[in-house]
Order: C-alpha cells, then sequence, then structure tokens
C-alpha cells in the first residue's frame, strides 16, 4: 500500500481540488430535496391556508403571491442543478486525470523494477505474472482510484449530510434511519464475508488461466508436433472449470445485494409515511418535510451502498496493490558496488576461482569448486550432459546471478566489483534460445550497438553467416522480425543471435549452445570466421556436439556441477573418460 | 442508486481489434465487415440457454411491474396524510384515515416483498447462464488454439491472445449479462413507468417525455466523441502490453545487452500516450452521467413547480407529486443506464 501511496503524493493538489469539488456537489444534491419541500410546506399548503382564511381581493393578490413564491423556489433548483453537474464535469476531469497519471506513474516504476531484476528476482514470479501485473493490476488500482475516490469522498458527505438535514426535519424519526442503516450494514457484512475470501482466489485462478493459455501458446509448435492437444485443453479446461465454479459463487453472492438493498430502500419509506401519519396528526411534521425526509432517508442508505461498492472495489484492488508490492518490494539480489572499477574494452583474461553457486530458490549446489582460466584470443569449450550445470556457470559472467562462494574474476578484477553495464559491455552473449525482437534484422543488430555503420551490420551478418539468407529477402536488412524471430528457421534465428553478439566487437563472446541448430558446413564456416574476425577475444563456447568445440583451445568437461576434465582434445581422449563417452557416442572412430 | 454495485465496466480491457501493438496495422483491416458475424456468433452462444434466459428476463420484467406500483400506492399514503391536514385547518384537529394507510402499507409491504423474490432468482439463474458461457467460450478459444494454421501466431503476439481469453471473454460476458437482464427490466420499468405517469397526468408526463429528445441528443453526442477516444486509448493500451509483455520474454537478452535503458525510453513514450488517450477518453465517457443527470434533475424541477401549480388549482394531489417524482427517476434510470452500456460497448 505504501507504495501506491507514494504515487499518489505529486498528485495531492488534484485530490484535494477533487474533494472539495465532490463536497459541493454532495450539497448541491442535499439542497434539492429541501427546496422541494419548502414548494410543498410553504408554497401549496400554508398559502392555500392563507388563502382561504384571506378571502376576496387579498386572496387574489396572495395567489399571485403565491405562484411567485413557487417560481422563485423552482428558479433555486435550476441553480442547484446546473451547478451539482458543472461540479461533477470537474470531479470526473480531476479524476481521471488522477487516475491515468497514477497508474502511468505505477506501469512506470514496477517496469523499471523488473528490469532491473537479474535472473534470480526474475525466477520467483513466471513471466505471465510479472505481464498481468505491470497491465491489469496497475488498471485495478486505477479504477479504484478514478471511481473509489469518488464514491469514497461522495457516499459520507451525501451519508452525513443526508442525516443532519433528515434530523432537521424531524428528529423524533432518527431511529428509522439508525435501523435502515444497521440493516443495510447487516447485509453488507453477510454478503462480503461470503464473498471477499474468493476475490483472492479468484485473482488466482485468473493467473492459473493465464499460465495455462500461455504455455500452450508458447509451446504451441511442440504441443502441433507431439499432438497433446488432447492434453493441453483438458488442462486449460480444469483451470477454466475452477475458475468458473468460484465465480459463480461469487456473482451469486453479489446478485444477492441488490435485490436485497432494494427491500430494505424500498420498504423504509413505508415505514416512514406509517410513523410519520403519527407525528403529522399531532401536527409535529409538515407533508413536504416527510417527502423530504423520504428523499434523504434515500440519500443515506444510497451512501452506504455507494460505500459498499468500494468493498467490491477494495479487495480486489488490494490484491493487486499487493501483488505489485510484492514487486516493488523484492531487493535486488544482484546490486552494484557504489564505486565501480573501471575496465576498458580491451584484452580480457577471465579467472573462476574455487566458484560455488546454488539457485535461490533451490537447495543443493549446482557447480561446485569451479576453476579454471579463459584465456584471450583463445576459445574455451564446455561440454557436459544436459543440467550439469554448463549454463548456470557462463550465466555468472555477465552476473545474471551471483556466485555463492569464490569469486570469477576478469583481469583480475572481480565482476562484482565492475558496474553492470561496464561488466556487459565487455561481453557478446549469445543465448541459448536465440530470443530475437520483434522489429527488423537491421534492429536487432542496432539494439546491441545503437551506433553501428551499415558496414559493420554487413560484417557482423557475414562472419554470423546470416548474410546469405538476409540477401534472399526482399527488404534485406530490413526485414521484418516477428516477436521471438518466429518467421525465421531456427539455425536463421541462431545466426542472427550470434550477429548481435559479433556486431559488439566484444573482449568477451559467451556462446550458451549456440550453433545446436546448424548444419555441420555452416557450423564449421562459422567457427573459421569468429576466429579470424574475433582474434583477441576470450571465447566461452557452451556446447553438446564434440564436432564443434574439438578445436577449442581448451575443453572443459562438466558433470553434476564439477568440472572433471580440463584441457584440449586429445589430452581429454586419453585422460577424461566422460569425454571419451561422449566423443565415442558421436564420431566416428576416424574422426576422433 | 441500485446501479451503483452492479459491476463496473473494466476499462483495462483491451478491445477486439485494439489489443495489438505492432501487430495492429497487419490487423487494421479486420474490423469493420466482420462486426456482424461476430455479433451473430456471440448471440449464437446464448442458444443453448433459451429457457434460461426466457425466464430471466421474465423474472425481471415481472420483479419491474412490482416497483413500478409502489411508488403510486405511497403517493396514495401521503394523500390520505395530506387530506388529514388539509380537512384539519377547517375542523381545528387531523383526523388520519387509519385503515385506508394500513391497507396501502400491507399492499406495499406485499409488493415489495414478492418483487424481492423475483429478483433473486433472476439474479441466480443471470449468473449461473453467463459463467456457463464464459466457459463455454474459453474452452472453444482454447480448441481453437490447438486448429488455427501457425501463421497466426507469427503476426499475433502471445500477450494478444492471452487477453482475449481473458479480458476480452470477461468482458463480453459480463456485457452479455448486464445488457440482456437490463433490457428486459428497462423495457418493463418504461412502459410501466409511462402508464403510471399518464394515470396521474398527461401534463406532467408531457414533461418528462421532452427530456428524451434532449438526453438522447446528448448522448449521441457524447458517445460520437467518446468512441474514438475508446479506441485510441485501448490502441495504446495494446502498446504498453506488447511491449512489456516482449522485455520480459525477452529480458536475458534485455540484460545481456544494456538494453534496459532503451527498452525503458520505449515504455516511456507508450506508457505516456496511453495516459494521454486514457484521460481523454475517460473524461468524454465519464461525462454521460452528469450530463444526463442535469437533465434529469431538470425534469425534477419542472414538474415539482408545474406540479405545485396544478396542486394549486386542485388538479393534482400532493402525493401525486411525490409519486411522479420517483417515476421521473424511474424514466431516467433506464436512459441513464443505455448512456452507461453504450460507453461500454
Amino acid at each position: 500500500m505504501k507504495h501506491v501511496l507514494k504515487h499518489v503524493k505529486p498528485y495531492l493538489p488534484l485530490l484535494i481540488t477533487s474533494v472539495i469539488l465532490i463536497g459541493i456537489q454532495a450539497y448541491c444534491n442535499l439542497a434539492l430535496p429541501d427546496v422541494m419541500s419548502q414548494i410543498v410546506n410553504v408554497g401549496i399548503q400554508q398559502y392555500s391556508e392563507k388563502i382561504a382564511a384571506a378571502g376576496g381581493r387579498a386572496a387574489t393578490a396572495l395567489i399571485a403571491e403565491q405562484k411567485r413564491y413557487i417560481y422563485s423556489m423552482g428558479f433555486k433548483m435550476l441553480v442547484l442543478a446546473t451547478g451539482t453537474s458543472m461540479v461533477a464535469l470537474a470531479v470526473q476531469f480531476c479524476n481521471a486525470r488522477l487516475g491515468t497519471g497514477l497508474s502511468r506513474d505505477l506501469r512506470k516504476t514496477i517496469f523499471g523494477k523488473i528490469e532491473s531484476f537479474s535472473g534470480a528476482e526474475f525466477d520467483q514470479f513466471s513471466t505471465a505474472s510479472l505481464i498481468t501485473r505491470t497491465t491489469n493490476d496497475v488498471q485495478q488500482v486505477q479504477m479504484m482510484l478514478t471511481m473509489g475516490v469518488r464514491t469514497i469522498v461522495f457516499a459520507p458527505f451525501m451519508g452525513i449530510g443526508g442525516v443532519v438535514m433528515a434530523m432537521r426535519k424531524a428528529p423524533s424519526m432518527a431511529w428509522i434511519n439508525a435501523l435502515s442503516v444497521l440493516l443495510v450494514f447487516c447485509l453488507i457484512v453477510v454478503v462480503y464475508s461470503l464473498a471477499l475470501p474468493r476475490f483472492k482466489i479468484i485473482q488466482e485462478l485468473v493467473d492459473k488461466l493465464n499460465l495455462v493459455a500461455r504455455e500452450s501458446l508458447t509451446g504451441l509448435l511442440v504441443v502441433r508436433a507431439f499432438s497433446t492437444q488432447k492434453y493441453e485443453e483438458e488442462r486449460f479446461d480444469k483451470a477454466s472449470n475452477d475458475y468458473k465454479k468460484t465465480n459463480l459463487f461469487v456473482n451469486r453472492t453479489m446478485s444477492m445485494m441488490g435485490p436485497t438493498m432494494g427491500l430494505i430502500q424500498t420498504l423504509v419509506p413505508v415505514l416512514i409515511v406509517w410513523v410519520g401519519a403519527d407525528k403529522i396528526a399531532q401536527s409535529q411534521l409538515m407533508v413536504g418535510d416527510m417527502m423530504a425526509y423520504i428523499q434523504y432517508s434515500g440519500n443515506i442508505m444510497g451512501a452506504f451502498m455507494m460505500l459498499s461498492s468500494i468493498f467490491i472495489m477494495f479487495p480486489r484492488a488490494m490484491v493487486s496493490v499487493n501483488r505489485i508490492s510484492e514487486i516493488l518490494d523484492t531487493e535486488n539480489i544482484i546490486t552494484e558496488v557504489e564505486t565501480p572499477v573501471t575496465l576498458p574494452q580491451g584484452k580480457c583474461e577471465i579467472t573462476f576461482d574455487n566458484v560455488n553457486f546454488a539457485y535461490p530458490s533451490g537447495d543443493g549446489d549446482v557447480l561446485e569448486n569451479i576453476s579454471f582460466t579463459a584465456k584471450p584470443g583463445r576459445v574455451t569449450a564446455i561440454i557436459g550432459s544436459t543440467g550439469c550445470g554448463k549454463t548456470s556457470l557462463i550465466n555468472l559472467i555477465p552476473r545474471f546471478y551471483d556466485v555463492k562462494s569464490g569469486s570469477v574474476k576478469i583481469n583480475g578484477v572481480d565482476v562484482r566489483d565492475l558496474s553492470l553495464k561496464n561488466l556487459r559491455d565487455l561481453i557478446g552473449y549469445v543465448p541459448q534460445k536465440s530470443v530475437l525482437l520483434s522489429g527488423t534484422v537491421r534492429s536487432n543488430l542496432l539494439a546491441a550497438k545503437p551506433d553501428a555503420t551499415e558496414e559493420e551490420i554487413v560484417k557482423a551478418c557475414e562472419i554470423a553467416q546470416a548474410k546469405s539468407f538476409i540477401k534472399e529477402k526482399e527488404e534485406g536488412y530490413d526485414a521484418p522480425v516477428s516477436q521471438g524471430g518466429t518467421n525465421f528457421s531456427g539455425g536463421q534465428c541462431q545466426r542472427l543471435a550470434i550477429a548481435r553478439a559479433v556486431i559488439k566487437m566484444a573482449p568477451i563472446y559467451i556462446f550458451d549452445d549456440s550453433f545446436s541448430a546448424l548444419d555441420f558446413t555452416t557450423d564449421l564456416n562459422l567457427r573459421k570466421a569468429l576466429n579470424s574476425n574475433l582474434a583477441d577475444s576470450t571465447i566461452i563456447i557452451v556446447g553438446q556436439r564434440v564436432a564443434s568445440i574439438m578445436d577449442a583451445d581448451q575443453i572443459l568437461v562438466m558433470d553434476e556441477g564439477r568440472i572433471v576434465g580440463k584441457g584440449t582434445h586429445k589430452q581429454l581422449l586419453e585422460s577424461c573418460e566422460e569425454y571419451r563417452e561422449i566423443a565415442y557416442s558421436q564420431l566416428s572412430e576416424e574422426e576422433v | 442508486m441500485a446501479n451503483n454495485n452492479r459491476n463496473t465496466p473494466v476499462p483495462g480491457r483491451p478491445g477486439p481489434g485494439g489489443g495489438g501493438g505492432r501487430n495492429a496495422a497487419i490487423r487494421g483491416g479486420e474490423k469493420p465487415k466482420d462486426i456482424k458475424k461476430t455479433l451473430k456468433k456471440s448471440f449464437s452462444y446464448l442458444g443453448g440457454y433459451k429457457a434460461g434466459l426466457a425466464l430471466v428476463m421474465l423474472l425481471a420484467a415481472a420483479s419491474s411491474i412490482f416497483k413500478v406500483i409502489g411508488p403510486n400506492l405511497l403517493g396514495k399514503a401521503t394523500d390520505v396524510l395530506y387530506t388529514a391536514v388539509e380537512n384539519g385547518v377547517v375542523t381545528g384537529q387531523i383526523a388520519i384515515d387509519y385503515t385506508a394507510l394500513q391497507e396501502i402499507v400491507f399492499a406495499l409491504c406485499g409488493l415489495y416483498l414478492v418483487s424481492f423474490v423475483f429478483s433473486v432468482v433472476q439474479g441466480f439463474t443471470t449468473a449461473q447462464i453467463s459463467n456457463n458461457i464464459t466457459y463455454r467460450m474459453r474452452k472453444d478459444i482454447s480448441e481453437k488454439i490447438n486448429r488455427l494454421p501457425i501463421g497466426f501466431f507469427d503476426v499475433t503476439s502471445t500477450g494478444d491472445v492471452l487477453s482475449r481469453i481473458t479480458n476480452d471473454v470477461e468482458s463480453l460476458s459480463s456485457s452479455l449479462r448486464e445488457t440482456l437482464t437490463q433490457l428486459a427490466s428497462s423495457l418493463t420499468l418504461i412502459v410501466g413507468t409511462i402508464v403510471m405517469m399518464l394515470s396521474i397526468s398527461w401534463q406532467l408526463t408531457l414533461i418528462a417525455f421532452g427530456m428524451i429528445p434532449v438526453s438522447m441528443f446528448i448522448i449521441s453526442k457524447i458517445i460520437k466523441i467518446s468512441q474514438p477516444l475508446y479506441r485510441k486509448q485501448q490502441k495504446s493500451l495494446g502498446m504498453v502490453n506488447g511491449h512489456v509483455e516482449e522485455m520480459m520474454s525477452a529480458h536475458i537478452v534485455v540484460k545481456a545487452f544494456n538494453m534496459e535503458d532503451k527498452s525503458i525510453t520505449d515504455f516511456d513514450v507508450y506508457n505516456q500516450e496511453l495516459r494521454e488517450n486514457g484521460w481523454r477518453s475517460r473524461v468524454a465517457s465519464s461525462s454521460m452521467m452528469p450530463v444526463t443527470n442535469f437533465v434529469s434533475n431538470l425534469g425534477y424541477i419542472l414538474v415539482c413547480i408545474l406540479g405545485a401549480g396544478m396542486v394549486v388549482q386542485k388538479t393534482l394531489t400532493v402525493g401525486n407529486i411525490q409519486s411522479f417524482i420517483s417515476y421521473i427517476r424511474n424514466f431516467n434510470q433506464p436512459i441513464q443506464q443505455i448512456a452507461n452500456i453504450s460507453t461500454m460497448l
């Protein structure tokens, strides 16, 4: 809640203006029935009595006066009505500015915060949930504010104002108001204690629904390939069904409110007439006042009902507020030192010094006692079975995660002593999934190096062996790329992702299993081009294919989080059992 | 006031054809000619619930009829009191006809109770039907996803499809739910109210009628302004959602290439655009309430003044004014609801 309140602060003047205007609006609304009661009491009843008593000429004068009185009252009402509407318009304006401004600021803060997340924080939330939190949840908060402020302020003004006005008309009937408010209150308590706990559940179920749908969308190709549509449908069906059941209960409970409220609302005037009859008989109450009293009692209950609508919005919005707070309260694990060391672009030697690593969410160590040095101008390859910790290891270099103990150093400087920007500027990174951004081929490369020239772009694509298929495209380098690069083949995506890294001409290159979708010729050509063009860079290649790493200057063989072998292809064939196994399973006798 | 606790329109729904982000241009061509088909399809979901829907509409109508009779009876009660007061001036003592009053009060209680029961049953049934419909729609979408050509997903972002499954279905079902029951109850309320009003005074009814074209004119003007604004808002919302979705999916690349600042700058642009389009759209659509309210108040005032004049001339009773004021409120409520719904569509 404090995060949201902090964001309200800049809009305080707007908020206060809105509150004042709403007060005026309530006053105008309350004044209307009072004027009407005067028309009945004075304009009709008293003048008629006087006219009846006077008779003759005096009566004619009185009739004219009566007319004038009624008209003047009518004019007064017109002024009030106009005022109400003008003020209401102004309120809407204030609230719209307030609500949209606040949600803009909130979105900005949340988005900025998420962008500052490292892998560790990012893992805590599913991507789907991060998206709903930045979009839907903020909308919910905005709605609570725009509708809520109006209601939260207007309702008490109307309620209290209504009580005051009603008391002035007939203090002895105050108990009717008390009773009606009490009834409304009981109703609200009962309904909400039934429905409230479910709101949170509903929100969670919506998330679940989103998650399931998202998974079957992103995994669409896999689903089709393995023909698991039925399974996906059933999964979705289950989530959808759960949502339906809970939602039905809440809807039903909520649908009770209207009619019950209506019943109370309609029976109270009946009670007022019944009780008022006695007061009128004793000349304690005028008929016009009783009529106004009925309207005020409506206002009082209306105010209560409006407040109750807040109780619908509020918990929903509170759930959203909490979900937003969860993001904003997440402390970044990867932080920067106050006075970072700056490493210039140039040769970089990477040293892992007795590194242990565990994921914040998991229990055991994923990496144990990792020590090695990757020299500039050399290729260091990492090989091992799936899940042995290869990706975890290289993720430590750009600080997607931090080591648990030990250190990762570049030219003797701990990566944690560098600024993140400096560190990542040194690294050309090609991820396992080649995540391209929507836009064009060019925009994807420019994202890595905004000031790249046309030559640099062409060169990078040439090195990455991407030039040939880009040339085939009608638009060339301006060929559109859809989100995730889904309009390119896997191999093309990988080559574009490589081009994106290459264009940086960084001192360090990390290829996380980035050649897997390439055919052998392309793979070979690519590696040749990399070697000749990135001659001074420190290259780290994670791979599964022995063929693509056997030329490396240094090969690390990993198994269950440890380095079990270190050396060249030849050395390892002799010394390392695990490596031999992998090599023989993939290559023919003579290739080895 | 009764409509305060209804579900409020969700401004956050990316409307059909609105949530595309960069795909908006590609999908730009799909709007007008499909509307009829889309509507037909939406209504085809109602098909299986014909009996249920008929029941709901019947109940809503019945409950409205009882509500319509109420104010008239209450006005009669006031008249009983006022006559007693008037006679009191002559006799010097106010003698109330308690038997007449009691009869009216009992009748009122009975009416309202029956109306209550009808409403509750109607609410339950509606909730059931609308939830079944959303469930079926989602099921159909989920199955459809597995049958669509892959090409569809090349030009449609995941976020876009997701928001259709969750938000759009939800808002469609809530508009269906609200529209149908409101249609039934509003229609009976209007017809019933007109009958009651005419039975009290045709002159005053004429005034109330005179307000309709005024309201309608204003509503249509406002819609003309607010619709394009709303569309613009939904488009910006789609841009923001699209950007967030993409940046979240590409988080690791954003980090690795120091693109956080660029991503945030881009976001700021979309975000600011959403804000600008958002508040304009909000103001335009929310100005509907104050304006129609004003027109309804105008009717109220005219009835008070002219009614008072007629009471003086003995062609109308005080109770009649009271009932008539309630009827005007009843009468305007559907109009305001129409106004509200039309901003939602």
